[in-house]
Parts: structure tokens; sequence; C-alpha cells
């Protein structure tokens, strides 16, 4: 039998601060426990980070790691994860993107990038076959994300493959974000201000060279069985995805009433037929955009050509038509669509800063922000869809009110004494699900080791979509489980180096417990580990358990699994939902059972001796 | 019996053609399967879509009353 592939020298640790650089290999057995990407990430900080470390120091350790699926052609095999804490929530942050470089970086000969310290100087990483120089980078310093690309590009090669950071990052937004091929977005909880805390710029890869298969021909196999599988589903069906982006998810939602509108004080919104995947197909769309290996192509090239909104680059995407478009009570599809080019430019999470643009608009229509405070001359109401694309330049430059915008929406209503209008959970932003009207939701939210999100198991499958089959979204019984086990086969599909369009209806059983039997025989036939389902599933326990872990040690408890004051205390006013509060206290005993947590919200010994993370009690 | 009726996601073409887009009249005691019967919705599209009434998912097998809204769109992997 032939010995599993697990490459050489793939582990790449950079110290930013004396520009030391150390390869090491990884090892057989970590990605037998931890998989790849989202599961490299949290053993490493669970190892050598100091959960209670200020997050823009230069104490805090940035993880850039793909998975074994990552640039084979497996389809949706195109993701890497940025692992880090995170400076909005002070949790971890795991940020996901695809597009292309993910696969370059694995092509250069890295699997897992780790960066410490801080450079003293911008400085921006070259990497070629494994090799990396570390290089001044004071000429791209106060460029947008698009401009270092089209820089680096010009300087280096064309066919060279960029992550960089905004004027957003730089100026350490707290939801900046890491841009890749120069719209796709490691997107959540300020990963991008840690980059820019450590005046690291952009890394720029080759894109060359070959990732190598353990049984090459027996992986091909696989990829066929399931492209056939994937084709035959959708035959004579229309493929909402791939017509409509992410965009086409507004109907679903504001079907059953859940669609945030105003700062979720309503779930329905009068104005969503302006702003859905139909009406951004009609007017704005130039083309779909596939990242590497997807059949999909969800990702929407678009111009804008009406006058005040010009612009050309991709999107918005579902959660920024929701933050910037129904939580801001904004029908403007060109406004919200030029908000969404300027987050890209700039490197900004879309979800933080529409919802935190949303706070502010509440907190001014309360009287509680005086119009002299927000200096736009006017004051600002819901709707202000000039106010929105103004307001995100702003944040980027932290110039005036943008500069408390910057902060994220919790610190926001703080400063004026209204934190209980920051809808948020462990201090992120939520998706665009309310969970009043979406119950399975609220208890990911509350639970998601980086607060409100919802590519953590992402209940709005079952709830909204019907994925693999509808469950009633007010329901409570049986949902605790289903959250449970769908965030730990997330993981698997996050440490693997898949999107999870793909693999949830195609490479998953299709059942309610979605465990991941195609993602396992990709994984073999790509490293040779010969792991079973139930140990890949228990490599997505073991992940969320260590995030967990981490979790507790920043000072995290039961208490924060938690939600706001609105979302269980003010019935929803509108819609089918209309007097529902979320029920999220009845679903976290029997959740923190299943989990084996004890009720404070900590693993227990045995469920570490379960899962071999007991060496983590040693702590950090 | 007075019902609407919208399909989205590239179902809208079974319902554009009713007055209206979405107005149709239909049998007392008609079930959900008997209107996706009259717009023509082929069976083997039926197991893939999801469907609401009145903003709560629903079955095939479902009995519709008077002024019940229908929507209903195609499974769809994500958002």
């Amino acid at each position: 039998m032939k010995k599993p592939l697990i490459r050489k020298g793939s582990v790449l640790r950079i110290n930013l601060s004396d520009e030391t650089t150390v390869k090491s290999d990884l090892s057989q057995n970590l990605v037998r426990q931890f998989i790849g990407a989202r599961g490299y990430g949290i053993h490493t900080l669970l190892n050598e980070l100091d959960a209670k470390c200020d997050a823009l120091s230069s104490d805090n350790i940035m993880v850039m790691a793909t998975g074994p699926l990552t640039g084979t052609g497996a389809q949706t095999g195109a993701r890497y994860i940025v692992t880090t804490k995170s400076p909005l929530t002070g949790a971890i942050t795991c940020a996901n993107s695809g597009g292309k470089f993910p696969t370059a970086l694995r092509r250069s000969g890295i699997d897992m990038l780790i960066l410490t310290g801080k450079a003293i100087n911008p400085v921006y990483l070259w990497i070629d076959e494994g090799e990396v120089e570390i290089r001044r980078a004071d000429h791209l310093w106060g460029k947008n994300c698009h401009e270092t690309e089209t820089t680096l590009k010009q300087e280096i090669h064309p066919n060279i493959k960029v992550a960089s950071i905004g004027v957003a990052g730089e100026n350490k937004v707290l939801f900046a974000s890491i841009m890749n091929d120069k719209n796709r977005a490691a997107g959540r909880s300020g990963v991008g201000a840690v980059m820019g805390s450590k005046n690291l710029k952009a890394i720029a890869v080759n894109n060359k060279g070959s990732i190598p298969l353990w049984d090459a021909d027996g992986f091909k196999e696989v990829v066929k069985k399931y492209t056939k599988k994937y084709k035959t589903a959708l035959k004579g069906k229309p493929n909402p995805l791939k017509l409509y982006g992410t965009a086409a998810t507004i109907t679903g939602v504001q079907t059953v009433g859940g669609l945030p509108t105003r700062n979720y004080q309503q779930g329905t919104f009068e104005g969503w037929e302006k702003i859905n995947g139909e009406s951004l197909r009609q007017k704005y769309l130039t083309g779909p955009k596939a990242c590497q290996s997807c059949p999909i192509a969800c990702g929407r090239a678009t111009k804008v050509d009406e006058v005040g909104y010009e612009g050309e680059g991709e999107g918005p995407e579902y959660e920024t038509i929701y933050a910037m478009g129904s939580n801001c009570g904004i029908d403007h599809l060109a406004a919200l669509t030029k908000a969404n080019y300027n987050c890209n430019e700039e490197g900004m999470d879309t979800i933080t800063m529409g919802c935190t643009i949303a706070c502010a608009m509440e907190l001014s229509e309360r009287g509680y922000i005086s119009e002299s405070d927000i200096g736009i001359g006017r004051p600002l109401g819901f709707g202000d869809q000039d106010a929105l694309v103004e307001l995100t330049r702003m944040t980027a430059h932290r110039e005036g009110f943008g500069n408390l915008l910057a902060e994220g929406s919790l610190r926001l209503a703080q400063y004026y004494g209204h934190p209980e209008l920051a809808i948020v959970a462990k201090g992120q932003e939520f998706a665009g699900y309310d969970p009043r009207a979406v119950q399975g939701m609220g208890l990911a939210y509350a639970t998601s080791p980086i607060g409100g999100s919802h590519m953590r198991g992402d209940p709005a499958y079952f709830e909204i979509l019907g994925v693999p089959k509808n469950i009633d979204p007010l329901a409570i019984k049986g949902k605790a489980q289903i959250v449970k086990d769908w965030q730990d086969h997330f993981a698997v599909i996050d440490a693997a180096g898949l999107c999870v369009f793909f693999c949830v209806r195609n490479l998953m059983t299709p059942d309610l417990e979605i465990r991941p039997m195609g993602i396992t025989e990709l994984i073999n036939a790509a490293t040779g580990l010969d792991l079973t389902i139930e140990e890949l599933s228990k490599a997505g326990e073991r992940i969320c358990n260590a995030e967990r872990i981490f979790l507790n040690r920043a000072g995290f408890t039961a208490k924060e699994d938690t939600l706001p004051a609105r979302i269980l205390k003010e019935p929803l006013p509108d819609g089918p939902a209309k007097g529902y509060t979320s029920h999220l206290p009845q679903f976290i005993e029997e959740y923190y059972q299943l989990r084996g947590w004890n009720k404070n919200g900590e693993p227990t010994e045995e469920k570490l001796a379960d899962l071999n993370l007991k060496y983590s009690l040693r702590g950090n | 019996m007075n019902i609407t009726v919208r399909g989205y996601l590239g179902f809208e073409i079974y319902t554009n053609c009713l007055p209206g887009n979405e107005n149709l009249v239909i049998k007392a005691d008609s079930r959900i399967k008997d209107v996706l019967d009259l717009i023509m919705i082929p069976k083997e599209l039926r197991s893939a879509m999801a469907i609401f009434i009145n903003g709560r998912l629903t079955e095939t097998e479902s009995l519709l009353k008077e002024q019940d809204k229908v929507v209903f769109y195609p499974m769809m992997e994500g958002g």
C-alpha cells in the first residue's frame, strides 16, 4: 500500500518583526485530526496564541491555510481560511474566501502560512515555489485593494495572484477584510485590521507549480461521479444560484418574514422586489463569475451606469443586499451596489458595514445622535441611499463620523448609550436572517465561535431554501441536534477547502445529518489517508470544540451564547412570523448536552478526551 | 375560491400567465397539489421545491382556503 501523501515543507512561518522565516512539514496526525484550513488555523492558535492578547498587537498570530482539496480540481475546491483573534469580537475568527488566490498559494508549495510579529515598515510577501521574500510596500500603502493588485501585477507578472488589504485594513477598521482576486473577501470579524496591524499590505503568489494527488486517476473518477450527480439532479430544473447569484435568497427570506428590515424592527421589506436577484440580473449583471473549479458560478460581475453610482465590480451578494438594503430601509439597487463596490475596493465586510449604518440610522431617528455628529449636512435616517454610499467611504478612511462607524455597531451603540440597538451576537452583526422568523438560525448565531454568522452551520438551508428537506422555520423540536450536526459538518467543508454551496446538496448524505460522504472519498483519493466518514465527522466536531476552548480561554462563557433583547423580547410586528420572538432559551440546554459541554458552556473533560483534545487543558 | 399563486426564481413561468400574474380561482377543498396540477408544474420538479401558504412552509397535501397566498420556488444551494 502506497504511503499517504503529505507534502514536505509546506508550512511557512514568517516572523514579520525580525523577518525570519522557517519552513516545516505538516504531520500526518495533524491532517487526520484537523484536516486542513480551518482545522490548521485553530490548532495553531490553540497551541501558540494567548487567547487574551490584544488582537491588534504584534502578539496576535494570523494563519492563512488551505485544505487538502484546495486547488485539486474537486468541485469548489478553491478556498482558504484566515484564522486569528478578532479585534471586533475578541473571539476567534476564521474568515473564508475563494477565487483563484488560494489555489495559487497551494500551487506555490504552501499549505499554511503562519504570520507572527509586526513589520517595522509596510511590507508585502512574494511567494514563489515555496520560497518567500519580504519586500517593502511603502509605494502600496494608501492604495485600495484593486490598485494594489494592479500595481503588483504590473511590477511582477500579470498571472500572479494577490490578497491584500485596502485603506480600511491600514486604518484598522475593526471589520476590515482581506480581498483576493480583487473582489473575493475573507470578509468577517476584522482579519484585514489584524493584517494592517502587522504592517502587511499584501501577499502575492506565483500561480505556477502543481498540486500532487495520492491517486490522481481515482481522484478524477470521484470528481466525475459527483459532477454527474450534480448535473442529473439539476436536469430540467432552474438553477437559482447560477441565474441570480446568492441574491436569490431574498425571495425565501421575505416569504417567511425573516428579512431584517430597518435594523431588525421589521421582518418584511416593502421594497424587496427592487433589490432581489431578478432585478440585479435585469439591471446590472454583466455575467456570472466562478471561483476555481466551481460549476455553479454564483459570483456576479456587475456594472452600474447611473449617475452618482457609477462603477464596475462584483456583487452585491444576498448578505450585502440585506445589510445595506432592507436593513437600512434602502430599495435603491444602484446605491447599494455602489456601496458594495466601495467596501470591496477599500476592503471592508459589507455585513458589518451595512448593519452598523442601520444601527446609526435608528440611533439617529430616535434622537440619540445629533445631526452635527454625523456631519453629512442632514439628519441620518432609514432609506438615505446617498448617506449609505458616503458613509462607507468615510468609514474606510476613519473620517469624521466614519471613525465611530469603523468600530462596528456594538461600540457605536455603546458610545451613544444604547447598546440594545446593536443587533449582534458576541459583538458581531448577524447575517440576513431574523432569528424570530428562522428559529434554528438564532441558535446558530448564539453558538457560532465567531458571533453572528450564517456560515457556521447554516439553518437557512433547511428552514428556508428546502435543502435537503423543508423544516418549519418557526419550529423548535429537533433543531438543536440538526444545528450541532451542521456546525460540525460545515467545519469539515471549511477544513477540506471546499465551498458549502456545492457540498451540501452534492457531497453530503441527503438527510438532515449531512454526513460528509463525498468529501471523504475526495480527501482519501487526494491524500491516501483512508479516513472513514465517522473520522471526518469527528474531525469537524474536534474543530468546533477546539474553537470553543479558545473562546473559553478568551473569557467567553455561556453568558455570551445569547442574542439581543430585541430578538429575545420584542415580537416581530409584521409578516408570517408576526408575534414571534426567538426561543433560544429553549434550545440552549439541549444543545449543550448534545455538545458535551457543561452549564458554563465549556467542553467537559470526557468530551475533550473523546476528541483527543485533552492536551488543551494545560492552557496557553 | 380565490387565491394568489406566485412562482419565483425560474418558476414564475408557471404563474406569469395568470391574471395579475397571480390570481387563481380554484374549487373548494382544493389542495396544493391541485394548484400545481392546474398551473401545470411537471411532477419531476415537485420534489425539489419549497412551497409556502401565507409564509408558512407547507406540503403538497395541504388544504387551501379563500384568500390564501401561495409562494413557491426551486430548492437552491444557499445564500
